[in-house]
């Protein structure tokens, strides 16, 4: 049988000391070299290259726990989930077919308008991501997804559920990538009240709440006004759902108003994400 | 220069180390990930105090740039937290072998409460009502952890612990 041998011959209080100074000062200068240039980043990928086994590891066991509950549903229940999506699909092909009309609609008035006259629905495709976990962390607000370089997501990619835009994609592996949070207090999205036109900057205030940046005393603003994004930037699709405003206050002397927003998609409730990939114009 | 013998549980350190990673990576709730510890600096202790010609200042910075890549932290936050613990820690590493395991989970509870109370500045603001019952409550986990994770170790390794002469 093998046996660790271990002895008590202990490194001196001058190598330990030694030691802890080199990693103590390594630490700080990496800290510093990431909080104010891009030159981690490389070393930053290359940790979540090494991580991507350890992510989907970790979603084995809710993997399994699924697969599992899956086999033990009955028949009745399946029949019941194949109506139920058999009568969503029609009043979806319904919704679709308006939908269609409604954007011929507004390619022709946007010819009329002289604009370009290609919706920016026509320039992007949609990536199916699954999403392998959220931020664990209290001060950064994160999901980590199943797609990486090789599905060619990048950074900067816009990220959607069903209801509304998610987050931004900001680090990307091999095999996986990491979407920031519109809740994220690193993330801003520009904006615009769907109501009134005007135009805004949301910004992550954690814990599934956003700050609505920029909207001046006296300006027309109401609880439950819709921010869609604005376009600005050429980040974000157009007229996508973001928030809706949820409080306003008017602090004495200051100059904008201090508004917070609930984000209108379901930030840790999905399973699936859209990742929006922009393709060359007529591709 | 003196010849230093390989760890015949390398593989095993590597293997424990990875298996915290995963435990950490769980996808959980925020709320409930606040309780779990981090697994790799307790696995950390262990092996610090397990095998003693090595100062595993290498295995702490390289553990805390995973975390950092982990928990999309600034690079070296988590490096330079588990230099600092393992510096105080490696000044106790023989007495706190001869302590019982209760003992020792009482010891790394406070050392964990050093490592919250040092990331504190960081998520201040964005620690609401009930998070900061959950955040200072990681710490005690330790009590069950530490006696769990030190018998699995001490199980797998097998180690009576000879002195050398």
């Amino acid at each position: 049988m093998r046996r660790l041998k271990i002895s008590l011959h202990t490194p001196s209080a001058e190598i330990e000391g030694r030691h802890f100074v080199m990693a103590f000062t390594f630490a700080i200068v990496l800290m510093v070299t990431d909080h104010y240039t891009q030159l981690a980043d490389t070393l930053r990928n290359t940790l979540l290259n090494i991580l991507q086994p350890v992510e989907y590891l970790a979603t084995l066991p809710s993997v399994l726990y699924e697969t599992f509950e899956k086999t033990g549903t009955d028949q009745i229940t399946l029949q019941k989930q194949n109506a139920a999506l058999k009568a969503e699909n029609l009043i979806l092909q319904a919704k679709l077919q308006k939908m269609t009309e409604l954007q011929q609609e507004n390619r022709r008035l946007r010819l009329l308008l002289d604009a370009s006259g290609q919706l920016p629905s026509d320039r992007m495709e949609l990536i199916i991501a699954t999403v392998l976990r959220a931020s664990n962390r209290p001060d950064s607000e994160f999901l980590m997804l199943n797609k990486g370089a090789l599905d060619g997501i990048t950074p900067d990619m816009p990220v959607l559920d069903a209801k509304g835009v998610l987050g931004l994609i900001t680090h990307v592996s091999e095999l996986t990538s990491k979407a920031r949070l519109l809740t994220d207090p690193e993330l801003e999205i520009p904006v615009r009240f769907e109501r009134t036109g005007l135009r805004a900057l949301t910004r992550g205030l954690g814990h599934g709440r956003l700050e609505v940046d920029f909207v001046r005393v006296g300006t027309d603003v109401r609880p439950g006004d819709l921010l869609v994004t604005s376009g600005l930037g050429g980040v974000y699709p157009v007229g996508y759902p973001v928030a809706r405003i949820t409080s306003i206050e008017h602090k004495p002397q200051a100059t904008f108003l201090t508004l917070t927003a609930m984000p209108i998609s379901q930030l840790y409730n999905n399973h699936e994400v859209l990742i929006v990939r922009h393709g060359t114009p007529g591709s | 220069m003196a010849h230093r013998a390989l760890n015949p549980f390398a593989w095993l350190a590597v293997f424990s180390y990875l298996v915290a990673l995963i435990l950490n990576a769980l996808p959980l709730s925020k709320e409930n990930a606040l309780l779990l510890p981090p697994f790799g600096l307790l696995v950390l202790f262990y092996w610090t105090q397990q095998d003693l010609r090595r100062t595993h200042f290498l295995a702490a910075v390289m553990l805390g740039l995973l975390y950092d890549a982990m928990t999309d932290t600034l690079l070296g936050l988590h490096a330079l937290l588990f230099s600092i613990l393992l510096f105080i820690f490696l000044r106790m590493r023989l007495r706190f072998r001869l302590a019982h395991p209760l003992q020792q989970a009482g010891v790394l509870m406070i050392l964990l409460y050093l490592f919250q109370l040092m990331q504190l500045p960081l998520v201040y603001a964005h620690l609401h009502e009930q998070a900061w019952g959950r955040y200072f409550a990681m710490p005690l986990t330790t009590l069950i952890f530490w006696p769990l994770l030190k018998y699995l170790l001490d199980w797998l390794t097998h180690t009576p612990v000879h002195i050398n002469e």
